[in-house]
């Protein structure tokens, strides 16, 4: 009996101590040691989704494109309306209409070609003529053809001459003819992005690519394919600072330094991306020293916190913007309004048409909240859709906050004081794993209970349900047209956020405002002031006109309440003491930064 | 004559097996609207303006019997599909993912079943007493484990404080090494091929790393085979030709080793088969927290992000997996045990 409890009191004593071995944390406070001198290692989660430039429109195979190949121009340092040669030596803009770019020469591709002004008319000819569904090349069809795609309700709407005409090789140069006087600063920055990538027109063609035969019909077999018809899905041939090595998706990536880049030496022999996204092999990857670069959750700030062979650079405005969306056109249908009537259980599908009802919730945010205790100070507030970095930004814009007297005022004269005296019923909902916004859920919650707490003695007069759902549902809930094409969706409110295509305010300002915008659309938002106020400011040259347009735009979200506009989060970037030169532009892809001008160093 | 015509039985067999996993499986994909089933293509909000154009190109809105028919008519032709999560097709993801996952069965399998019988043996032997005691323990201790607690434990244990032992495959400099022409990967099983390209760094590099996956799957699988065997062994302890063997003077360890043991190892051998399917079917879990990407891990990923055709592809696998695991276990009775007879179940 006795050896029986000892056996057992080891058995539990031998838990007790791995668990608490293991909860301590690790790593120890010796310090980072200095390992893999001349390669680059970064952690990160997710993967990327195609190396081809003209296909990835996420932010993981951006970055890695923008290792692999170059663009014809590039941002200035930190700046993002500033340009230094990059492919093109120089370039002149002929009219409001024509830009044209001087090709570098001597350059050479990782297979050994030299780039010729012909490379660059093909690639931007082959994104065009590939202009996949769901992919970037909207921004290049949009100024060069007038479109928005090739295609319209699955039928090719361009000709092979449009395509042809829109970009001309003379000599040395290489002209853009745009379509529409688009602003040249957005199409500069737009040649800037990955996706105005330049690729190798002989490599592509021998290896099955589009032939760049825009005369007859075959170009159209071209557009838009499967991901894995395009040789250039797992293959690259750049002129970029490092070339594929290998790419196992999900697994890695191992870029090799480019011997005979154009731009000099380059910092790395080895750029490797890992993809892993268990928080904790991350962490002791960083504090071993296997990786120089990881990503770090906001949850996981504290365990990083004094050691002193890391550096953080924190407070970096993202371009991005996160709001909740009022749906002023819910579907009658809907299972998230309750009775779908104003009786108390619930609320009409035009529920939120009422002004009173919007600035009400406006006033019911708890702002400082959202920002201190989910963001945990990682975020700046915003009073309209133009953030911090973009041309007609206003840090002295309206902004809500919480106010109780005032929600209850609003509260009171919505629908005809029907609202407060019956009460409401509906049902919110977030993405499942994404904090931040069930705080912003919990944070109406709590407001409306309190309030029928205090002035109804009923927590349920004002009843707002909160339901997780995962991201793919919550997608299809956001995004749904019915049957007629319109934009009736089920939600009552949704909170979702949004990362710049090209940093420029009219990409912010469309998806929040405009009635065919990515998301007002879908909120049922539509106000022609508006439209024409965003359009006029997206086809102006002059700066001034621009600024003033955007700060009315943003006064108008303020006064209109069209969402409650919430935060711009603020980056954060985690690196061992060994990387140097890191520097901070929002249009880079991916977190590690200007890797071709940082380096790596043991002292 | 006989037991081939059980063998093309059980083949035939796996044809409807086929058939009704992968029609279940597109069934229930069935149940999420064609948005959702679109969302493995969408990476950013900017993509929905194009959903209806996605949805059209990949027929996700087209009935069920279309879908299925469609994707029956291409597996037919050889052409599993595309899987997203990792992009190449799934027949290559299969072929490219198994070695990791084969290579973590073929370390773990004889482990577990080796260490099951001995400490199985072991507590029947002395039932009651405190090695029997002691085992129990460990082996429910083992058995409750989470694998993904006990692996995060050992990671910060043997990779955080003692950095002697690694997460994934491989360190970064044999990466480039075994990615590089100077070596070839005849099987994609570190382990095996550095030993056919004669290179002891990466041997060992990989040893080093798949210690602990191998551990992990150990430790929790270990106690299910020593239970097993324990309860076996107990059975047979129990006959009377053990009765027989103690009372003609045989020396304990023969009585144990030799005349019990070999009768007790029945149940264990099905179990042991169905184990290796398991672990080859996928280690989800380990794979996923060590960084051991095979099998299980692209299943797993494929699941969570709704790649149809990835998952229809491993439900195919894994159930061509376990029909013949359970044909390969079944003809092993007839080696092991000559009271079966295969053919009978024939006639």
């Amino acid at each position: 009996m006795a050896r029986k409890l000892l056996v057992s009191i080891v058995a539990v004593v031998g838990i007790i101590a791995l668990v608490v071995t293991g909860c301590t944390g690790g790593g120890g406070g010796e310090g980072i040691p200095y390992k893999n001198d001349g390669k680059f290692i970064q952690m990160t989660i997710g993967d990327l989704d195609s190396l081809d430039p003209a296909w990835g429109y996420d932010t993981a195979s951006g970055e890695q494109v923008q290792y692999m190949y170059d663009t014809l121009l590039f941002y200035d340092g930190e700046s993002t309306t500033e340009f230094v040669p990059a492919l093109a030596t120089e370039w002149t803009v002929v009219n409001a209409t024509q830009i044209k770019f001087k090709i570098r020469e001597n350059v050479k591709f990782h297979g050994g070609q030299t780039l010729t002004p012909e490379d660059v008319e093909y690639s931007f000819e082959r994104a065009i003529v590939q202009n996949r569904a769901g992919g970037p090349t909207w921004m290049l069809c949009l100024p060069l053809l007038g479109k928005m795609g090739t295609r319209k309700s699955g039928s090719i709407v361009v000709t092979g001459e449009q395509i042809d005409n829109a970009i001309e090789v003379e000599g040395q140069w290489v002209v853009f003819n745009l379509a529409i006087e688009f602003p040249m600063i957005q199409w500069k920055q737009i040649l800037t992005q990955p996706w105005a990538s330049i690729v190798c027109k002989s490599w592509c063609v021998a290896n099955g690519e589009w032939d760049g035969d825009l005369t007859g019909e075959g170009w159209k077999a071209y557009n838009n394919p499967d991901k894995e018809d395009s040789y250039l899905y797992n293959h690259a041939n750049g002129t970029g600072p490092w070339k594929l090595s290998s790419w196992e998706a999900g697994k890695q990536i191992m870029l090799e330094k480019h011997t005979n880049y154009w731009g000099g030496s380059v910092p790395f022999d080895w750029v490797i991306t890992k993809w892993e996204n268990e928080w904790n092999k991350r962490k002791q990857a960083l504090l071993n020293g296997d990786a120089d670069h990881v990503y770090v959750p906001r949850m996981y700030i504290g365990q990083l916190e004094g050691i002193a062979d890391l550096q953080v650079k924190t407070g970096l405005p993202e371009l991005a913007l996160d709001a909740f969306f009022f749906n002023m056109l819910i579907d009658p249908e809907s299972t998230y309004i309750g009775s779908g009537t104003l009786d108390g259980n619930g609320i009409p599908p035009n529920f939120f048409t009422d002004l009173d009802v919007r600035k009400a919730f406006c006033y019911a945010f708890d702002y400082k909240t959202l920002l201190e205790d989910a963001l945990m100070g990682e975020g700046k507030q915003m009073g309209g859709p133009i953030v911090d970095g973009l041309l007609g930004y206003n840090p002295d814009s309206s902004k809500y906050t919480q106010n109780k007297e005032l929600a209850v005022a609003h509260l009171q004269a919505a629908w005809d004081g029907e609202v407060w005296e019956k009460g409401f019923k509906f049902t919110v909902t977030y993405n499942t794993g994404n904090e931040v916004r069930k705080t912003g859920c919990e944070i109406l919650q709590e407001f409306f209970a309190d309030l029928g707490d205090e002035y109804f003695e009923d927590s349920l007069h004002f009843r707002i349900l909160i339901q997780a759902v995962s991201w793919p549902t919550f997608l299809d809930l956001i995004f749904t047209e019915d049957e007629e094409g319109t934009h009736r969706g089920p939600l009552p409110m949704f909170m979702i956020g949004w990362q710049a295509d090209y940093p420029d305010p009219d990409n912010f300002a469309t998806p929040f405002m405009a009635s065919d915008g990515d998301f007002a659309y879908y909120a049922g938002y539509s106000n022609e002031y508006v439209d024409g106020l965003i359009e006029t400011a997206r086809f102006s040259t002059n700066d001034e006109e621009r600024v003033a347009i955007y700060h009315e735009l943003e006064q108008i979200y303020y006064d209109d309440a069209v969402g409650i506009m919430l935060f711009q989060p603020l980056g954060r970037r985690y690196f061992t003491k060994y990387i140097n030169g890191f520097y901070f532009n929002p249009t880079i892809p991916g977190t590690p930064g200007p890797l071709w001008d940082m380096s790596k160093s043991e002292s | 004559m006989e037991l081939r015509a059980y063998i093309i039985r059980r083949l035939l067999l796996l044809i409807p097996v086929l058939l009704g996993v992968t029609f279940l499986i597109f069934g229930i994909t069935m149940l999420f609207t064609p948005t959702q089933r679109a969302s493995l293509y969408v990476s950013s909000p900017q993509q929905m303006r194009d959903l209806p154009a996605i949805i059209e190109k990949y027929g996700l809105d087209k009935p069920f019997f279309v879908q299925y028919g469609t994707w029956i008519g291409q597996v037919l032709r050889g052409n599993l599909g595309w899987s997203n999560v990792v992009s190449m097709p799934v027949g290559e993801a299969i072929v490219h993912y198994l070695p990791a996952t084969l290579e973590l069965a073929i370390f773990a399998t004889p482990l577990i079943i080796l260490i099951g019988i001995f400490m199985g043996t072991k507590a029947a032997a002395h039932k009651d007493r405190p090695v029997d005691h002691g085992t129990r323990i460990l082996a429910i201790v083992g058995w409750s484990l989470p694998t993904f607690w006990l692996g995060l434990i050992l990671i910060m244990i043997f990779y955080g404080y003692l950095k002697i032992l690694e997460p994934e495959r491989l360190s970064v400099e044999m990466e480039i090494l075994v990615n590089s022409a100077a070596f070839i990967r005849y099987t994609r099983i570190n382990t095996i091929d550095a030993i056919l390209n004669l290179n002891g760094p990466v041997l060992l590099d990989a040893l080093r790393h798949i210690v602990l996956p191998v551990v992990t799957l150990s430790v929790v699988n270990i106690a299910f085979i020593m239970r097993l065997m324990r309860s076996s062994m107990l059975e047979s302890l129990g006959k009377g030709y053990i009765l027989t063997a103690r009372a003609k003077g045989l020396r304990e360890n023969v009585v144990i080793n030799k005349h019990a043991r070999r009768n007790a190892l029945i149940p264990v051998i099905t179990v042991s088969g169905y184990l290796f399917a398991g672990l080859a079917g996928g280690a989800v879990i380990t794979e996923s927290i060590f960084g051991y990407k095979g099998i299980g891990w692209w299943a797993w990923q494929s699941a969570v992000r709704l790649d149809i055709p990835s998952v229809l592809g491993f439900a195919l696998f894994s159930a061509v997996l376990f029909v013949l695991t359970n044909l390969v276990v079944d003809i092993l009775y007839t080696r092991v045990d000559p009271r079966v007879r295969l053919g009978a179940a024939v006639q």
